[in-house]
């Protein structure tokens, strides 16, 4: 065994104690239902800008995009325009409306955030937990064959061993700490994430001969490595993915459970500039499949940054970039994994069926925790259907479908009501798995997605003016003073 | 036009102009007192 092996073993040993004794940590401060959703609302901005920013990010950040830079060249950062306009417009438009609307409604969850601004809207939550249980499982199934994957090409251990002692690190602490655990977790998995990146981008360059000679190079392989168009990225496209991550992370529970949490809404600013920073870092990881391109142009695209983290990486910094790619992965799981368990324990078992036990309902939210995390493991060991890496790559224009409307509205229009919402989130979300059962992995998800989020907002304004009605003391109490 | 140029210079510019018009507009401290009825201030008083 080499000095470099030890080393990994080392480093992802002391990575998961670590991750571990804080899940121990946070169980101590996760007593109630409360803690347990959104963290007794106590974090401050760099911590929610920081699991905010590593939610966002995940294996696909790393790999996948990576792999796409590989291959597109420089285009393909429209995607990366698109999500970081995704990141700023749900902090800028919906950050503090929805922190303080959440307490003056006492919401904890986004299923729940969207039934009590439509005045009790008891449909509209179970059918927006149901659509985030079932599209958030199917995504975590992915995150874990990413993290089986990786860890087991990394360390050479078996694929099974990796996902079962990863999956069930991620289930303890998430199961124990709830959010707190979720959002100190991923304090440690992002820093590590911001971290390769401040390496990334340097190596990348140098290894190309320079920054000159990196765009030179590139041109030599086709003129459209550089453009803004170009590599199957027209105009038409980039409109439809720069809308489609706009809305998309509007209508996100793991995301919007975030905003919930933190204590002081002004401290809002403080997360929109270090979520920013930390997006921006983020958007550097193209540089390295732009330098794979160049110097392993017959690698498979989507091991560009491992390529370039194996071959030009000083060891102790490779050892941080595996486990940082881990990170990302695990960010994801946890933040998937909570919204899950949320829904299932509040938004199903305690306002759906009537469970009223607090106690009973808390260790049915981690009772939750548990199974579908086993499920979506048990899924990633065994059984794989073709159909599913689609549903994973539409999981969360799956959910933003159903809610992006209800939440985009429900804050800003004072006429929106719950007929409007209902008709808004039913239609979009029929609409948008019709058509994935129809076209498929043939069309792009932009294609898919992008229209049924933007039919959701439509029909919730409209529906909302031509049937239904409006509860105007609700209205008024939450609409008290402009934001 | 090179899009890393675009990128980090037009996309990048904007994005920061459009977040701190928006804030410099609606996120004053006197519209978050007045949004959040003063709730800001109590936790503050009770560090």
């Amino acid at each position: 065994m080499g000095a470099n092996t030890v080393l990994m073993y080392i480093g992802m040993a002391v990575f998961l104690i670590v991750m571990l004794l804080i899940g121990i940590k946070a169980s101590k401060k996760t007593t109630d239902l409360h803690s347990f959703a959104v963290a007794g609302r106590s974090f401050g901005p760099f911590v929610l800008a920081i699991t905010i920013t590593s939610t966002y990010g995940s294996a696909s950040s790393y790999l996948g995009l990576g792999g796409m830079a590989f291959s597109s060249g420089w285009p393909m950062m429209w995607v990366w325009i698109g999500c970081m306009w995704g990141i700023v417009l749900p902090i800028l438009l919906l950050g503090p409306k929805m922190r303080v609307f959440s307490e003056r409604l006492d919401s904890t969850t986004m299923p729940d955030f969207i039934a009590k601004r439509f005045d009790d809207a008891r449909f509209l939550r179970a059918f927006a937990a149901v659509v985030t249980v079932v599209f958030y499982t199917a995504n975590i199934v992915a995150q874990f064959r990413g993290v089986g994957v990786l860890i087991g090409t990394a360390f050479d251990i078996d694929y099974k061993l990796a996902v079962v002692l990863f999956g069930l690190i991620i289930i303890f602490y998430c199961a124990a700490g709830g959010l707190f655990a979720v959002g100190w977790t991923d304090v440690v998995q992002g820093t590590f994430m911001m971290l390769i990146i401040l390496f990334l981008v340097p190596i990348s360059i140098n290894a190309s001969g320079g920054l000159e000679a990196m765009n030179q190079r590139l041109l030599e392989i086709g003129p459209e490595m550089t453009s803004i168009f170009g590599n199957g990225y027209t105009p038409l496209l980039a409109v439809f993915i720069v809308i489609f991550y706009s809305l998309l992370q509007m209508g996100q529970p793991n995301i919007g459970s975030r905003f919930f949490a933190i204590k002081k809404v002004k401290d809002f600013k403080k997360v929109l500039i270090l979520t920013l920073f930390g997006t921006l870092l983020m958007s550097s990881v193209p540089w390295a499949g732009f330098a794979a391109r160049i110097l392993f142009p017959d690698i498979v695209a989507d091991y560009a940054v491992p390529t370039m983290i194996m071959h030009y990486f000083p060891s102790v910094i490779a050892v941080i970039s595996v486990i940082a790619i881990m990170c990302a992965m695990m960010t994801t799981i946890d933040g998937l994994l909570h919204s899950i368990s949320t829904s299932i324990g509040l938004d199903l078992v305690r306002d759906t069926f009537g469970e009223k036990d607090e106690r009973k309902v808390l260790l049915i939210t981690r009772v939750s925790t548990i199974v579908a995390g086993l499920l979506a493991m048990i899924c990633a060991l065994f059984w794989y259907p073709q159909f599913l890496s689609m549903l994973v790559f539409g999981a969360l224009a799956g959910v933003g479908s159903c809610t992006v409307g209800p939440i985009l509205v429900g804050v800003f229009d004072r006429k929106a009501n719950k007929v409007g919402a209902t008709v808004g989130a039913v239609v979009s979300e029929a609409l948008f798995c019709l058509l994935l059962l129809i076209f498929g992995s043939s069309v792009s998800i932009f294609y898919i997605g992008t229209p049924c989020m933007v039919l959701n907002i439509v029909l919730t304004v409209v529906v909302s003016r031509v049937a239904g009605k409006t509860n105007e003391e609700l209205v008024n109490r939450l609409f008290a003073v402009k934001g | 036009m090179h899009m890393g140029i675009f990128y980090y210079v037009i996309n990048l510019g904007l994005l920061l102009v459009f977040s701190f018009i928006f804030m410099g507009k609606y996120w004053t401290e006197e519209k978050f007192e007045q949004f959040t009825g003063g709730s800001d201030k109590d936790k503050e008083a009770k560090k």
